[in-house]
């Protein structure tokens, strides 16, 4: 073995050194056949690299199932502010308009019926029913709970994305 | 189907799917010349050891991932190797020979012989250890795990042609080594 050893390695030298480049190849195959490059230490047990293999499984699975956990909740939260907004909100919010919008729609005909009689400019009468529509849904309450429904879904949408951005960075 | 007969390919698909007998079987497979691999490149045994059980994890962690119209040695080389660099990168790491090779495949040898064997051995480890991490896997993946150019270019994510360059440039350097100048001397010189 150590003359076998000796033997390529000075082959593959000398083929080097003469810049013959397939021999140079095959006496260094030859060299490491030998026993050149063997295995200094023993590589580590299988059980050992499967038990860690194991662990990390485990634990993949238990990040997974918190972020599981997270996006339910935020899907929830999502949901909760939602029904709120329309029990205690929207719903009131469009029964005061369209109980508005029908002593509205009273007032708009009685009105529209006399200007009618009256012989009032067609682009007058449109004008005057624009104004009223405008400022019939122009008010606090109803910008307030646009803007606070705006915001509940922005809030909502970011924990989303965090949520899964950082589902996304640990898979990577 | 015997696990052990079956394509590398096969067990990482049943590996992807929860399957731990293809997993146990690709451990098995490849535990040694990853080891291997890693040890050159850190040159600590302890330090080669940790870094095989990292490289397996990140492989079953990424599995589901793996197409299996690609050469699996290639890929798990791949992640070996980026291992052991990225651990390079993160400390400073001499570039020492690793300490005393073993002597397996002896057929009881003189003291004499022994000797000789264990200086050219310390000799290459030592040149070896002097080439940059990508030159080692290229002449580790070539001439230790008898890989094609094809895939040592696919383990080192580079083209076919540079991966052969590579080789070529590597063993070029070891041999221009002064240790192993020694040996290109006739014995009784």
């Amino acid at each position: 073995m150590t003359d076998d050893l000796r033997d390529s390695l000075a082959q593959w030298l000398a083929a080097e050194a003469a810049g013959r480049d397939d021999d140079a190849d095959a006496a260094f195959t030859q060299a490491v056949n030998a026993g050149a490059l063997a295995q200094a230490a023993e590589a580590p047990d299988e059980r050992r690299i499967l038990a860690a293999v194991r662990r990390d499984r485990r634990r993949h699975r238990a990040r997974l199932a918190f972020r599981r956990t997270v996006t339910r909740g935020a899907v929830a939260a999502l949901v909760l502010a939602s029904l709120y907004a329309s029990v205690f909100i929207v719903v009131p919010f469009v029964g005061r308009r369209a109980y508005r919008a029908v002593e509205l729609g009273v007032q708009v005909s009685v009105w529209l019926a006399l200007a009618v009689a009256e012989g009032l400019d067609v682009w007058a009468i449109v004008w005057q029913v624009a104004e009223a529509a405008a400022s019939a849904l122009a008010t606090p309450t109803f910008a307030t709970t646009l803007i606070a429904l705006e915001v509940v879904g922005a809030l909502a949408l970011y924990a989303l994305y965090r949520v899964l951005s950082g589902e996304r960075e640990s898979i990577q | 189907v015997e696990t052990s007969t079956r394509p590398d390919e096969e067990l990482a698909a049943e590996a992807a799917v929860g399957s731990d007998d293809a997993c146990s079987e690709l451990v098995r497979r490849y535990r040694r010349p990853v080891h291997a691999l890693i040890l050159r490149l850190v040159n600590d045994p302890a330090t080669a050891e940790e870094l095989v059980q990292d490289a397996f994890v990140k492989v079953f962690a990424a599995i589901d991932r793996f197409d299996t119209g690609r050469r699996f040695s290639s890929w798990m080389f791949r992640i070996a190797h980026n291992t052991a660099l990225d651990h390079l990168r993160r400390r400073a790491v001499p570039l020492e020979p690793l300490p005393g090779s073993d002597t397996a495949g002896d057929c009881d040898p003189s003291p004499a012989d022994r000797l000789e064997q264990a200086d050219l051995k310390r000799a290459l480890d030592a040149a070896l250890a002097q080439l940059r991490p990508e030159y080692r896997t290229a002449i580790l993946l070539r001439y230790r795990e008898g890989l094609g150019y094809e895939e040592i270019a696919e383990a080192l994510d580079l083209p076919q042609g540079t991966a052969k360059t590579f080789v070529h440039r590597a063993r070029k350097a070891l041999a221009a080594d002064p240790r192993l100048q020694a040996w290109s001397r006739p014995p009784n010189d």
